[in-house]
């Protein structure tokens, strides 16, 4: 009877899991605070791409492609290659369509955001398989009883002609930034939390590089004016565990760079999520689960163009996971699946698919203490595929933490979104791509957090585009792909300041070099910036007012997707420096701020199809009640 | 024009040497200012153009009417204002006339009293929004607006305990893509009045 008792106690353990399994303490994630979003002036969930030192590209400075990692970011890579996943509250969101990663479509706005956490490596949160990294949103809890917030921003950008234009020194107008709305109303209750939003971003993409690349009087006003409206809600409850609900439908008119294309297209889109998530505990099992269901209609209009990116796509997800701690041991085990469909506007043909993955792990340690975690997962879509990770953690003395971690993934199957972006743009499904990663790390905390990491990546199978996309003539679905190798060796510093005092300074530096590579990935791989550094010294010399100063360098790219006969396929390096004021009235109900970017008027390209940047300003006034705590 | 463009470039660079030099010294007669949000000044001015820098082959600039509400803050005050001019086209200019409403944010050191006289220098940034009067351009590309950064400093004299007379030298430069350096003096009269408690509780 007792090794019966024994062997259903193991099997409950055995299908038990960690809703994370990445380990707690900071190693190469980085953390950012709602502090950190509003001195530096975060006006949209874009912005926080540009925080999470993503390397990124963008043509217009509305919608952006995004790669936590240090390989190609769509566009240089073939749509079948990862992308990396976003979650809020710990649920996977779908936030990727034709190589954009659209972060405005997401069912949270920016004032929401409580704190994100980004990891830029693969990893796997729970059920789900990120490969190249997350970007974690948490949304600040709601507090009891009613609270509004109205949010509204406006800028522009420096660099109109204004009565020249009259005259032979005329140039184009620029980039008119917003306005953003936001408002949002909740309800917190004991055991019920209820809100619900409304979100609107307007952006004239004006910039001259821009518009030359179309035929005179071939853009409409629909097309220069890209308009998002957003729409969400929430729901929360406890009851026999933590349980929440999130909704949104977002529409989207403007012109968008769909970067395998290398060109613009004017779309209609609307797109829908339903997710849920929560947790039960009893005693020591927990058992969280996810879900969610997206679709995403888009349409395309007014194009000049002969590429029709037309489409349906929804998708179902779902994972369950269970957890059980025996002592200093936890045991996890979780199954997650996901169906996709896509319908072509042009032949109406639906295309379905559906995955899965189980993956199981076994950590021995105390939460302060040395630890051990090792973990191994497969996925079931067009290919079987495996991933596992270990992860040791072993504190030098009571401030200093030593980290090492190995995640391995192989024949990494495509996401829902690349599946997807697959078939809307007639590319055939490439060789499915392996990554690894190792890092080893030490992180100090005291009056001043520290940490160093230095990592290896390595990427095989990897597939990328062979020749540039050409834009003047010819179909760029016709570009070939080529699968190669690259082995990257990199770091990363970071110093911080604790948050308690009056000036706060944080530093950051990320390096990387090419140790080897097949001619065609090292070719790819120049698109990625080399370093990036990034300095802020946030002031508040009085309780109402705040100042931040940020200082940024990102190395120059090159790109060999871009057709150099159109443009030069080059991106100068990026050197900004940021101010910005604040100021809070009525007992910090209403808040004001004053944000100038790229203060020294350095050229600020993100693409070398894309508009340049020159210095610009951003309002910001914000209005809450009751009183913020 | 090279001398007018070299006493300019003087009247900046004596306004910028003000600025440095009444900041530092303003900064030890914190002591003596108001405490914070519990004053109000209105403040109603005329402005003189004295250059307008590259918009000057295009334009003559008439003085404008200015109106602006201070308050003092943490360290120096704080203010918003409002003025307004109007640019004529020289007869033989390409550029059809416009008006340029000036919406300020301004902030300026703690006082260096003299005697009846405060001395102050500060620094603004104004959004310079033009319509221009081209009957030939539909309706949305007739206004543009640009961001004006300026330099200023202040004389203020007072007449009673509510009112004083003050002087302004502002030294600017309107940000198009073509930068314009644009500056002006002001005289106007100021009516100084306890902030009600509402307005300083708000304000803080």
């Amino acid at each position: 009877v007792s090794s019966h008792r024994e062997l259903m106690h193991l099997a409950v353990a055995l299908i038990a899991t960690v809703a994370d399994q990445t380990p707690a303490q900071g190693f190469d994630r980085r953390v950012i605070r709602r502090t950190d979003l509003a001195a530096m002036g975060a006006a949209r969930m874009s912005d926080l791409i540009e925080l999470a030192g993503a390397t990124r590209s963008s043509v217009d400075g509305l919608t952006f492609t995004a790669a936590l990692d240090r390989l190609p970011a769509s566009g240089v890579s073939s749509p079948g290659m990862p992308t990396l996943t976003v979650l809020i509250d710990g649920i996977p969101i779908p936030s990727t369509a034709l190589g954009q990663t659209m972060l405005e479509w997401l069912p949270v706005a920016i004032h929401e955001v409580d704190s994100v956490v980004v990891t830029p490596g693969p990893t796997t949160p729970g059920s789900v398989l990120a490969p190249r990294g997350t970007i974690a949103i948490y949304r600040t809890p709601a507090r009891r009883g009613p609270t509004v917030n109205a949010t509204l921003r406006v800028g522009d950008e420096t660099g109109d002609p204004g009565p020249f234009r009259y005259t032979t020194e005329s140039s184009p107008n620029v980039e008119k930034i917003g306005p953003f709305v936001d408002v949002t109303a909740a309800y917190g209750g004991r055991r019920l939390t209820a809100d619900a939003g409304y979100a609107r971003v307007n952006f004239n993409a004006g910039d001259s590089i821009l518009l030359a690349r179309f035929p005179a009087g071939a853009l409409t006003a629909e097309h220069q004016y890209s308009a998002l409206r957003s729409i969400r809600g929430g729901l929360a409850w406890r009851g026999g565990g933590d349980h929440r609900a999130v909704v949104s439908r977002t529409t989207h008119t403007g012109l968008v760079f769909v970067p395998p294309l290398g060109r613009e297209q004017p779309v209609d889109a609307s797109s829908a999520v339903v997710a849920v998530s929560g947790q039960v505990t009893r005693r020591s099992l927990t058992v969280a689960y996810t879900g969610n269901a997206a679709n995403l209609d888009v349409n395309g209009f007014r194009s000049e163009s002969p590429l029709v990116v037309g489409h349906e796509r929804s998708s179902l997800f779902g994972s369950i996971d269970v957890a059980r701690t025996l002592s200093r041991w936890s045991i996890a085990m979780g199954a997650s699946g996901e169906r996709q469909r896509v319908r072509m506007d042009t032949s109406g043909r639906d295309t379905s698919r559906a995955t899965g993955r189980i993956h199981a792990a076994l950590a021995l340690g105390a939460s302060t203490g040395a630890r051990v975690s090792v973990g191994v997962g497969a996925s079931i879509a067009d290919n079987a595929a495996v991933d596992q990770h270990v992860d040791v953690v072993v504190p030098a003395t009571t401030a200093t933490t030593i980290h090492a971690r190995f995640v391995g993934m192989q024949r990494i199957p495509e996401s829902g979104a690349a599946w997807a972006d697959r078939r809307v743009l007639g590319v055939a499904s490439a060789e499915p791509p392996s990554v690894a990663r190792f890092a080893l790390g030490a992180e100090h905390r005291s009056r001043l957090r520290l940490a160093a990491t230095g990592t290896v990546d390595r990427a095989w199978n990897w597939s990328v585009f062979a020749e540039p996309s050409p834009y003047a003539g010819g179909d760029p679905r016709d570009r070939s792909e080529v699968s190669g190798t690259a082995t990257i060796v990199g770091t990363t510093l970071s110093a911080a300041t604790t948050d308690s005092s009056r000036v706060v300074v944080s530093a950051f530096y990320d390096w990387s070099t090419i140790v080897s590579a097949s001619e065609v990935m090292r070719d790819a791989l120049q698109s990625t910036p080399r370093q990036e550094v990034r300095v802020v010294v946030r002031a508040t010399p009085f309780a109402s007012v705040r100042f931040a100063v940020t200082m940024a360098r990102m190395s120059g790219t090159r790109w060999l997707s871009v057709d150099p006969a159109t443009t030069l396929a080059t991106t100068p390096p990026v050197e900004r420096l940021d101010l910005s004021g604040e100021k809070w009235m009525w007992e910090r109900r209403i808040r004001v701020q004053a944000v100038f970017r790229n203060v020294l008027n350095r050229p600020e390209r993100y693409h070398p199809l894309g508009a340049q940047w020159n210095r610009r300003t951003l309002l910001t006034a914000s209005f809450t009640l009751p009183r913020p705590n | 024009v090279a001398s007018r463009a070299r006493s300019a470039r003087l009247a900046s660079l004596g306004a910028a040497n003000a600025v440095a030099t009444l900041f530092v010294a303003g900064a030890t007669a914190q002591a003596q200012s108001p405490e914070a949000y519990s004053q109000i000044a209105v403040r109603v001015e005329r402005v003189t153009p004295v250059s307008i820098g590259r918009l000057a082959p295009l334009y003559r600039m008439a003085p404008g009417v200015g109106v602006a509400v201070e308050v003092p803050a943490e360290f120096g005050s704080v203010g918003v204002a409002l003025s307004r001019f109007s640019y004529h086209r020289r007869p033989d200019g390409p550029a059809p006339d416009f008006t340029a409403d000036v919406r300020t944010l301004a902030w300026r050191s703690p006082a260096l009293r003299v005697r009846r006289a405060r001395l102050t220098a500060g620094g603004k940034l104004a959004d310079f929004s033009m319509a221009f009067a081209d009957s030939a351009l539909v309706e949305g590309l007739r206004d543009e607006r640009e961001l004006l950064v300026a330099a200023t400093v202040r004389a203020e004299i007072a007449v009673t305990s509510r009112l004083a007379l003050s002087f302004d030298v502002d030294a600017g430069r309107i940000m198009f893509n073509n930068p314009v350096d644009l500056r002006t003096v002001s005289a106007g009269a100021v009516w100084f009045s306890r902030s009600p408690d509402w307005l300083r509780r708000f304000l803080q």
